[in-house]
């Protein structure tokens, strides 16, 4: 019996499982079969066949690989009723085990299997609660919710962490008359034509079978789907698209975020893809990761003096786009450019400093802009804009935002240079009449600048250690490309394409136990696997900068392919991907 | 399971109207393999004393009950033998037990058994605990105690039901019933709360199994929603469906092929959300199926699509885990 996950995307991850010999992919559907209700063909895992059933506490059946037999009472019973079932559950588990999240703690089992699934799925709040609290008693072992899948909201019960589901919901529904596509429900009878080419839907639906086997490949494939977002990294971008079908569904991504941004916060990667950002986005947990980091992390390159607001580009970073090389050229025009800083405002990150332009996701989101915006979205950034202002002191604030942002209340005085747009004529010409101002202030070298520049973007990426990590540093090269030196010696550099630093062994060094796992005493070479891993510290997200040390010696300098949570829980899987090892 | 104490209190809270008057009306029934009339008298009395206490998940009846007194259940039996017409069969019902003194004082039982001792026969109903009075009472009528079981399971009883007895103490009493020369009916449960479809078919018949040497009469109660209790807070939430009609017969069939004695089957609520029911379309003919079943004891064959949908349910409602 082993888990093994693979790739990791929002709060969860497609992977392998091996059970009683058979290697099946994670997620997976267990197919319900019998000689009435045949399974389909394609058929990875059988229900009622591969898996049996113990049966019910009241009449309990023998077996040894299959559900166990329970007592099981409605969620919307009193604590204690839950208390008295797990004492009998608890005592009666295989490789499954039975887990509610009113029953007491989670033991060894291998899947567990949620109990009153289907009731609270019926209300999404109850979904939530009910899947972060079961969460919090198995951490990232297997999770199967019974009888509630359909190919409609498959993605958002996998986006939520659930790695197993069944087609019984399927069964019922195919009886009911109803033909699944991904996106919805239809009566078969009501269709005169059938959206799909199954060999069913070719030869045409006529029998209860037909249509049970048209929504099993319907199933089958928006399995793979969600298996290649995941893969990809897409899979809130696929979830968002949905959320939009069903208000059912739209209301588990809204609790998940309202409610549990902690839960997903340390779930999702740090890094990732380009992706579509829609009003969702606004409370996507990396995108809210990222406005707190800005917020809470980050601070200013000391010198700059001058705050010049910036309207974000569709193109990604910003300064390849045109508008963003037109106001560079003005911004070199000026003879105390450094002294500038420049900040790009945008939704649904609010606040982009131009050197996180390369981080994610700042380089990675996409979103449709007409230049007229959500009140969601002005409030989001006018609340982030105050508190960046509060932490962060300048002398003079420029603002060259286009006239639907010129109305932010920031409780400060501030320059307008946009007039109609911002690359209009005028409007650059303000601009740089208005950026001549720097010349009243200190004059700032690039290699000061620099050196600030990159301090700020490590406080983003490590947080307050930062300040120790460079002290006594050089910083050499051409933004983004910054390299940092101590005593000769390269510590890191930045890579844009993570849009983060990687650490040398001289920075891993330097770094100490900051982003740092305790290993066993091996020597590590490509990866280091999550067996080997004792402790990790719990800043660490899947894609951070990650340090390994046997007790105070420091082996290798990699990338965290897990969280700090799992890699102490988990007993497979690569941990951290090694660059440099000792 | 004193879990359910507080929860089924709770549900009890709230007004519920009383009725004063005494339920009678007239059926059809079988003795000895012939249809004969019955005549059915529920006495208004305190109620069963086990829902005082504590009460068993799926019964409504203490809804009916009301502190009659003395002279208000005299009252009631002159009534009754008012409206009696010398049918064959008198069933004498209270919504608790017949021998429980706190329903009916001693004296009083006595007294309806002998203004009914024309009858054939006489039915009455009690909880296990209250059948030592037929020690004292004496009776040259034929009596026939039906005694509600549910279940011979006892985690059901106890886990499911809360029925406050164990099947031991339910089968003592029943002994007893029988040592004393009287005839027993046996009450079974279909589908008590917290069971599958399936399951309830095989616990009416595991029961079936475990009394059919005792019992004269079975008689099958598919649960029916009574209001505040346990079951409608269930049926309320989605989490409880009353039995498929599909099941009564098959529990029917299934019972006639291992059980001699005469079997029975009211559906309260037949054919709505609140009783057994199917599809909607095909309740009217199972009902009649069944209402033929307990005069000729026999099951006519019959099919409607919704069968299937039955079928699917045994097969996968223990997966859905919970």
């Amino acid at each position: 019996m082993k888990f093994e996950a693979i790739a990791r995307d929002c709060n969860t991850r497609t992977g392998y499982a091996e059970i009683e010999g058979k290697k099946i992919k994670v997620p997976n559907i267990f197919w319900y079969s019998s000689p009435r209700l045949p399974a389909p063909s394609f058929a990875e895992i059988k229900l009622g066949e591969d898996i049996g059933s113990g049966g019910s506490f009241f009449y309990p059946k023998e077996c040894t690989f299959c559900i166990p037999p329970r007592l099981i009472y409605p969620y919307a019973f009193p604590e204690e009723f839950h208390k008295k079932a797990f004492s009998w559950n608890n005592t009666h588990t295989n490789i499954f085990e039975i887990v509610s999240a009113k029953g007491g703690e989670a033991k060894n089992g291998f899947i567990f299997v949620l109990a009153n699934s289907r009731e609270v799925f019926s209300n999404p709040k109850n979904f939530v609660e009910c899947i972060v609290k079961v969460r919090g008693k198995i951490g990232y072992k297997l999770l199967y919710a019974p009888g509630i899948a359909t190919p409609v909201n498959l993605a958002f019960l996998a986006y939520c962490g659930i790695d197993f589901f069944d087609s019984l919901q399927i069964i019922l529904k195919s009886r009911k008359g109803i033909y699944f596509t991904s996106d919805g429900e239809h009566l078969i009878e009501e269709l005169d034509e059938y959206p799909c080419s199954c060999p069913f839907c070719m030869k045409g639906i006529g029998k209860f079978e037909d249509l049970l086997m048209h929504n099993y490949e319907v199933m089958k494939n928006e399995l793979i789907k969600i298996s290649q977002y995941i893969k990809q990294g897409r899979l809130r971008e696929y979830v968002e698209g949905k959320a939009n079908l069903s208000p059912h569904l739209a209301s588990i991504i809204r609790l998940m975020d309202a409610r549990h941004y902690e839960y997903q916060e340390k779930r999702y990667p740090l890094t990732g893809k380009k992706f579509v950002s829609s009003l969702y986005s606004l409370s996507r947990p990396d995108i809210k990761r990222f406005r707190e980091r800005v917020l809470n992390r980050y601070k200013k390159p000391d010198s700059a003096k001058i705050l010049l607001l910036l309207p974000c580009s569709a193109k990604k970073p910003y300064s390849l786009s045109k508008s963003h090389k037109i106001f560079n050229r003005i911004i070199s025009n000026c003879k105390n450019r450094y002294a500038i800083h420049e900040v790009i405002i945008t939704s649904p990150l609010a606040i982009v400093p131009r050197e996180l332009e390369y981080t994610y996701p700042s380089a990675h989101y996409d979103i449709s802009t007409i230049g007229q915006w959500y009140r969601d979205e002005i409030e989001m950034i006018e609340k982030s804009l105050q508190k960046y202002l509060r932490r962060n002191k300048y002398e003079v604030i420029i603002n060259h935002l286009p006239e639907e942002l010129s109305s932010l209340s920031l409780n400060t005085e501030i320059i307008n240079t946009c007039s109609n747009h911002p690359t209009s004529e005028e409007s650059l010409k303000k601009l740089s009449s208005s950026l001549a101002i720097a010349e009243d202030f200190e004059k700032i070298s690039h290699t000061k600048r620099r050196y600030e520049n990159t301090l700020s973007m490590l406080l983003f990426q490590f947080g307050n250690i930062a300040n120790k990590f460079l002290r006594g540093c050089k910083v050499k090269g051409k933004f983004p490309e910054y390299k940092i030196y101590y005593e000769e010696k390269q510590l890191a550099s930045f890579v844009a394409k993570r849009g983060l630093f990687s650490l040398t062994f001289a920075g891993g060094k330097k770094m100490g136990k900051n982003y740092w796992v305790e290993i066993e005493d091996f020597k590590p070479k490509g990866s280091i696997f999550s067996v080997g891993v004792i402790n990790a510290d719990e800043r660490i997200r899947i894609g951070d900068e990650t340090i390994a040390f046997y007790e105070d010696e420091l082996r290798a300098v990699g990338v965290a392919k897990m969280n700090a949570e799992e890699m102490v829980e988990s007993d497979a899987g690569e941990a951290i991907k090694v660059r440099h090892y000792k | 399971m004193k879990e359910f104490h507080k929860l089924i209190k709770d549900f009890k809270k709230g007004k519920v109207k009383k009725v004063k008057k005494p339920r009678i009306w007239k059926e059809k029934d079988v003795l000895d393999g012939k249809i004969v009339d019955a005549f059915v008298f529920i006495l208004r009395t305190s109620g069963c004393r086990w829902a005082k206490q504590s009460g068993c998940t799926m019964c409504g009846y203490f809804k009916e009950s009301y502190d009659a007194g003395r002279e208000e259940i005299k009252k009631q039996i002159a009534q009754a033998i008012r409206e009696y017409n010398n049918e064959t069969i008198v069933k004498i019902f209270t919504s608790g037990s017949f021998f429980d003194e706190k329903e009916i004082p001693r004296d009083l039982q006595s007294l309806i058994l002998k203004k009914f001792e024309k009858a054939k026969k006489i039915i009455v109903e009690s909880r296990p605990e209250f059948v030592n009075a037929l020690e004292e009472l004496k009776t040259k009528t034929r009596l026939e105690i039906a005694m509600g079981l549910e279940s011979a399971n006892d985690k059901v009883l106890k886990y499911a039901i809360n029925k406050g007895f164990t099947f031991q103490q339910w089968k003592k009493s029943a002994e007893r019933v029988i040592e004393l020369g009287k005839e027993l009916k046996v009450y079974i449960l279909i589908k008590s709360p917290f069971l599958t479809e399936k399951e309830a078919i095989d616990d009416a018949i595991y029961t079936v199994e475990k009394v059919k040497d005792m019992a004269n009469t079975i008689s099958f109660n598919p649960v029916a929603i009574h209001g505040k209790t346990v079951v409608e807070f269930l049926w309320k939430h989605g989490l409880y469906r009353p039995p498929w009609l599909w099941s009564v017969i098959e529990i029917l069939k299934e019972s006639r092929e291992i059980y001699n004695g005469l079997i029975k089957c009211d559906v309260v609520a037949g054919g709505k959300e609140r009783g057994a029911h199917n599809c909607g379309k095909c309740d009217k003919n199972l009902l009649d199926i069944i209402k033929n079943f307990s005069l000729m004891q026999e099951v006519k064959e019959t099919y409607c699509y919704c069968k299937e949908e039955w079928r699917d349910m045994l097969e996968i409602e223990e997966f859905f885990v919970g």
